[in-house]
């Protein structure tokens, strides 16, 4: 690997993940695209890399996150088991799964990312004092309360429907350990449509599952000789130094200019994966 | 009734996965940032890249370790199973992987 690719592959990123970190997002979901678009890196490589930089980048940032009291780490480990279970699903179906597919799997997560960015997320948490039934999830102790500064006092929040959320966390798992992404594509919907947490706590608590979560996977990937060290070197670098700045950043800029490029950005790359999965069905090689 | 029980444990807790996690990414990063150094000089740099690379996979490992032992303590059982079965379903995957990658080609 030469340099010039090597310099090109920080800049990547770098880029992605402080454009990523205005917005709360994971660049995962940028980097699989633009090394097999632009660098014409092997998808299942790619998947490789980016899992080491999804990796770092959620180490990385947890811990202003844990210091303001905003992760649910009880809740966490209790996903987590959802979380690992699909990705040891996906690391079990990686080398069955055809390139084709993935391509096709990667341009619908694109498409659905950029369609739940379009359509603004309201705070689902509803009051504590409504009335609920008691559930077995209640022995658990999920329930717990975070600080909040507009308030200025701390809000108690209720953890619903575990269920549903860790059916979701295994799909999230599955797509993670298969695309190389922390697929907050459906974390989203767990959080907010099953488990009705604030908005504050789930991007906290998402973002801190989401290492063990793609650790579960790029284990065996990193044993089978998977993961290239060279580029997942250079990216996992280049995704925490751009993180650190996308945060600093982050207040300077208009958010709303800013979705609007991400979503034309996402809409673009899930084009492109759509029509390299094609190209590869058509023209019949795979690598 | 709604507020987790053992406050300040949980406080200890959340500070120390900070430090953890953070401390962690750091070393992780500079000993990749060395490894790629020595690489573009000639040297044979892969090995610490690897090692650095390595450290990213061990950390969030070494998190469940440390949230066990926190959960050991406050003799909250059902979490230090719970924790457990996070531990274990990952070494599950890290074996079935490796193994059926080698029967697969």
């Amino acid at each position: 690997m030469d340099l010039h690719f090597e310099i090109w592959l920080f800049a990547v990123a770098l880029g992605t993940s402080a454009l990523g970190g205005m917005l709360g997002m994971a660049s995962g979901i940028f980097i699989v695209p633009v090394l097999t678009i632009f660098g014409h890196v092997d998808i299942r490589a790619a998947v490789g890399v980016s899992l080491i930089s999804v990796i770092a980048c959620s180490c990385g940032s947890a811990a202003p996150f844990l210091r303001s009291r905003l992760t649910n780490v009880r809740l966490a480990v209790v996903l987590e088991a959802a979380t690992t279970l699909g990705a040891l699903s996906g690391v079990l179906l990686f080398n069955i799964v055809s390139v084709t597919v993935l391509y096709l799997l990667f341009a619908a997560v694109l498409f659905v990312s950029a369609q739940q960015m379009l359509s603004r997320r309201g705070d689902p948490a509803t009051d504590v004092g409504e009335a609920r039934a008691p559930s077995w999830t209640d022995a658990l102790q999920l329930d717990a309360a975070y600080p909040d500064q507009a308030l200025g006092r701390d809000v108690v929040y209720r953890v619903q429907r575990l269920p549903l959320g860790m059916l979701f966390m295994y799909g999230a798992g599955l797509l993670s350990a298969l695309l190389g992404i922390g697929s907050g594509v459906l974390k989203i919907p767990a959080m907010d449509t099953a488990l009705r947490l604030p908005i504050k706590i789930s991007s906290a608590t998402s973002n801190f599952m989401i290492s063990v979560t793609a650790a579960a996977s790029a284990g065996a990937y990193f044993l089978r000789g998977n993961i290239d060290p060279l580029m997942a070197g250079v990216v996992a670098v280049g995704s925490v130094v751009g993180s650190i700045l996308g945060a600093r950043i982050l207040m300077r800029v208009s958010s709303e200019k800013l979705r609007i490029l991400f979503i034309v950005v996402l809409l673009l790359l899930g084009a492109q994966m759509l029509l390299s999965a094609l190209g590869i069905s058509i023209g019949g090689h795979h690598s | 009734m709604s507020a987790p029980p053992n406050e300040t444990p949980q406080r200890g807790l959340e500070r120390l996965l900070a430090a953890l996690l953070h401390y962690g990414t750091a070393a992780a990063c500079v000993a990749i940032s060395i490894g790629l150094v020595m690489q573009w000089r000639g040297a044979h740099g892969q090995g610490v890249i690897n090692a650095g690379i390595a450290a990213f996979i061990i950390l969030p490992v070494l998190r469940l370790i440390c949230m066990g032992i926190a959960f050991l303590r406050a003799r909250d059982f059902r979490f230090v199973f719970i924790t457990a079965l996070v531990l274990a379903i990952m070494a599950v995957a890290c074996v079935l992987g490796v193994l059926f990658s080698a029967h697969g080609h």
